[in-house]
């Protein structure tokens, strides 16, 4: 019994496996598998696009077409596992251009699976999906949709760009160098860059940590009653226009770096003999708390959208 | 406390006084009974000595005693923090100033950034030359960073806001190098 309960699951794989060679027809691959409501769909592929889209419908849908280099594309499902990979016809990694055709491909999943994209230069595009995503990928660009659930994304050159409608979700983010965009979120962000531009825009705003090195920092939104937010780069820029709904509590700190603000505040001196200035205080109710820390970026704040 | 006592109090070993003469000598008084005490070991005889050698042979035994736990305390305490042998582990309460010479002397931190880096050629090798590029060029950003960090550090030790942002650097470091790894086995993997 308990090895029929081991193996149950290992021959459904191998049953509903569709692992099709790349030659359907010629440069094209089409296949459509049954696929739980709130199951998990798991996506790589090399380069070229990956588009993800959510439907209706309890089932995950491959279109693809498939540039010279591709071996074939594999969309096997085990339980509440949906894989699809497009496996590269050499086992060695080659990045560099060949001339083929670029694969491009399109995947259809039922709207409340979670996704997990892992790319190495394809561009990938989520849109629709209402689970948590997991977006990964090395030099290619994100861009994703924000659904309730949240989302992991990660990049090493490639930029990210989410876009939300407002509604509340956890967002954890980071790149070395690829720029960070996020419109119309809301709730919690955690993002980390090294030379990465980040500019994010949270209404409202719940928690938000956001650090980078030596790339600049803009943030737009509105802090909820008893929001964080902490914002630390090295050298670069940080600049925050924070809205709040009952006040916030300030503290800015920069070694070299120069602090505005839009309230008329003056930083004063950190110590009487060393270097560094600090603005520190309260507006309204002082509910937010927000910390900004730099070495040799400039802050600026301003307690207005 | 008055105003006087505030103004007297001692904050530093430094103010206290150098040296005390007392009010007479209190030499004749020590000889003395350093005599006296010859003279009554002479009394008790023999056996009276054995008993006085054993009493002192006790309290020497109970001092090295003392002394083995103290060691045994110590080195259970360093061995059981992280970065042993670090400024961290000297001391209960570290300061600012010895925070980040605590990261960056932990063996452990020590020998997983030298496996990252000695990974890091093959590894950026694996990447599309684009990101390659830009990866080495954030690396040079961070170790610049770092640099400055430090420098800074140097002429202010006990800035905690540097402090702060040169431990999260070292951890950014940190991050770009599995991120790296991570993107590199993901190149393979697929």
């Amino acid at each position: 019994m308990y090895m029929t309960h081991r193996l149950l699951p290992a021959a459904v794989a191998l049953i509903a496996s569709a692992t099709v060679w790349a030659g359907d027809s010629p440069g094209t691959f089409e296949r459509e598998v049954p696929a739980p409501a709130r199951g998990v769909v798991q996506i790589s592929s090399t380069n070229g696009t990956v588009d993800v889209s959510a439907w209706d419908r309890a089932a995950v849908s491959v279109k693809a077409e498939l540039a010279a280099d591709v071996d074939r594309v594999e969309v096997t499902n085990s339980g509440d596992h949906t894989v699809v990979r497009v496996i590269q016809r050499h086992s060695g990694m080659s990045f560099s251009n060949s001339g083929h055709e670029e694969t491009h491909l399109r995947v259809q999943v039922p709207k409340d699976s979670e996704v997990d994209v892992s790319t190495v230069s394809a561009n990938a595009n989520s849109t629709g999906v209402l689970g948590a995503q997991r977006l990964k990928s090395v030099s290619g660009d994100i861009t994703a949709d924000i659904g309730p659930a949240d989302i992991e994304a990660k990049s090493v050159s490639g930029s990210l760009k989410l876009r939300g409608k407002g509604q509340a979700a956890k967002l954890h983010i980071s790149t070395v160098s690829g720029d960070l965009e996020l419109k119309h979120a809301a709730g919690d962000l955690e993002a980390t860059t090294v030379s990465g531009e980040v500019t994010a825009e949270l209404d409202p705003a719940h928690s938000v940590r956001l650090r980078s090195t030596s790339g600049d920092i803009h943030f737009e939104g509105r802090l909820t009653r008893g929001a964080d937010f902490d914002g630390q780069t090295v050298s670069g820029d940080l600049k925050v226009r924070a809205g709040f709904e009952d006040g916030l509590t300030f503290e800015a700190a920069s070694v070299t770096g120069d602090i505005s603000d839009c309230f008329n505040a003056a930083a004063e001196r950190a110590s009487e003999y060393g270097p560094g200035h600090k603005l520190n205080g309260t507006r309204g109710g002082g509910s937010a708390h927000v910390r900004l820390k730099t070495m040799s970026g400039e802050i600026d704040l301003c307690d207005r959208k | 406390m008055t105003e006087r006592d505030a103004k007297d109090s001692v904050t530093t070993l430094r103010d206290l006084p150098q040296g005390i003469e007392p009010g007479r000598d209190l030499w004749p008084q020590i000889e003395a009974q350093i005599a006296g005490r010859g003279g009554a070991v002479r009394a008790l005889g023999p056996a009276g000595a054995a008993r006085r050698n054993g009493a002192a042979a006790r309290v020497y035994l109970a001092a090295a005693a003392m002394v083995a736990c103290v060691a045994v305390g110590v080195w259970i305490g360093r061995s059981g923090l992280p970065g042993a042998g670090s400024p961290l582990a000297q001391g209960s309460r570290p300061s600012a100033a010895t925070r980040h010479t605590a990261w960056v002397t932990d063996p452990r931190y020590q020998r997983e950034h030298r496996e990252l880096m000695r990974a890091l050629g093959t590894q950026l090798a694996s990447l599309p030359p684009a990101s390659r590029a830009k990866v080495m060029a954030s690396l040079a950003t961070i170790r610049q960073a770092k640099q400055e960090l430090e420098s800074a550090l140097g002429k202010d030790p006990g800035n905690a806001l540097l402090q702060e942002l040169l431990v999260n650097t070292y951890q950014d470091e940190m991050r770009v190098l599995t991120d790296v790894r991570e993107a590199s086995d993901a190149g393979r993997g697929i």
